[in-house]
């Protein structure tokens, strides 16, 4: 039977080589260009026929806007609202990658440490350019010393400041990623004891296991969920700190 | 057909003064789990930062071990100071 694991194996579809660079099409990226295409079919189909009693798909177009507009307007303020399409599309890019890996036979691309950090690696950047081009890079800097210290504790405050401010990518990446590669690795697992209780026991035993799974993949879809929520809660969050500097 | 609007108005009317009512609850009332995973890797991805940085002057400097164990412990503090940090935050929207 295959390794729980081998379902996070990353497959070259097309190869591609530029110079040095493997820049290969893999079912990572297929993955990725499929959660796009749902997400845009979606908003596609939802803004077609706009009318004032919306049709069903128009009602959660407009649902998910308002969700993401009131997570701004809750965490960072009316100022936030230039941000709106970058949460909003992080938010659905990652949920709609998820779910996709829920998906029988599919790839879930949220579950690779590399993507996660890139993704989180460029927020970070972004809300590190927003402080300084806002307030200038002598008020960022005086972000890490908090006021209201006496000096000779700055010198230890200071590096612990700068240390929880650089973990931001490493945290935000690592819970997506292990939140998703714990939970499918455990559906794997579990589907594994289906298989061989059934077979053992003429195919009473896997019910039980059966139960469980079903009951996991309900877990797991709330995981997606909430996954996303909090990537795109803790962004705004990042965001917030960089338009309002204290 | 007069009693179904007049129903209709009474319903319009309880959801306005309801206005919680849909996305926003829900996800409030998710729970515990995401604040205490979120302070869990918190801490764990600041220990981890602070033990990066220490290798890394260790290795520029050569002064293995110095840097590294003084960076272990700023790490587990700033871990410590998140985590106080989350803590608060959480009371606070409790009290609200």
């Amino acid at each position: 039977m295959a390794s729980p694991l081998a379902q996070f194996e990353i497959n070259k579809l097309i190869h591609l080589n530029v110079g040095d660079f493997d820049i290969s099409f893999t079912n990572s990226s297929l993955a990725m260009v499929l959660s796009v295409v749902f997400i845009l079919t979606i908003l596609f189909f939802g803004l077609k026929n706009l009318k004032i009693v919306p049709s069903k798909i128009q009602a959660l177009v407009e649902l998910s806007y308002e969700f993401i507009s009131n997570m701004i307007g809750d965490n960072i303020g009316k100022e936030g609202l230039r941000y709106l399409p970058f949460i909003f599309t992080l938010f659905f890019f990652i949920l709609i990658g998820n779910l996709v890996g829920m998906m029988p036979l599919s790839f879930t691309w949220t579950s690779h440490i590399i993507v996660t950090f890139a993704i989180a690696f460029f927020i970070f950047l972004v809300a590190t350019f927003i402080a300084i081009f806002k307030h200038g890079l002598f008020k960022f800097l005086g972000f890490f010393a908090p006021s209201g210290v006496p000096k000779p504790m700055l010198l230890l405050l200071v590096p612990i400041e700068i240390i929880s401010y650089i973990s931001r990518p490493v945290s935000l990446s690592v819970r997506l990623f292990a939140n998703m590669m714990a939970g499918h690795t455990l559906l794997k697992v579990i589907g594994g004891f289906v298989f061989v209780l059934g077979a053992n026991s003429f195919i009473i035993g896997g019910a039980l296991p059966l139960a469980f799974l079903v009951a996991l993949t309900g877990l797991e879809i709330v995981i997606a969920f909430l996954q996303a929520y909090v990537f795109a809660i803790l962004t705004c969050l990042y965001i917030n700190d960089a338009i309002h500097l204290h | 057909m007069q009693d179904k609007n007049e129903e209709l108005k009474k319903k319009i009317n309880e959801f306005k003064q309801n206005k919680n009512i849909g996305f926003k609850s829900n996800v409030h009332t998710s729970g515990m789990l995401g604040p205490g995973l979120k302070i869990s890797i918190d801490l764990i991805a600041s220990i981890f930062v602070g033990i990066m940085i220490g290798l890394g002057m260790d290795k520029l400097f050569s002064t293995k071990p110095i840097f590294f164990l003084i960076f272990l412990l700023l790490g587990v503090a700033a871990g410590f100071v998140k985590m106080y940090r989350s803590f608060i935050n959480l009371e606070k929207k409790k009290k609200k």
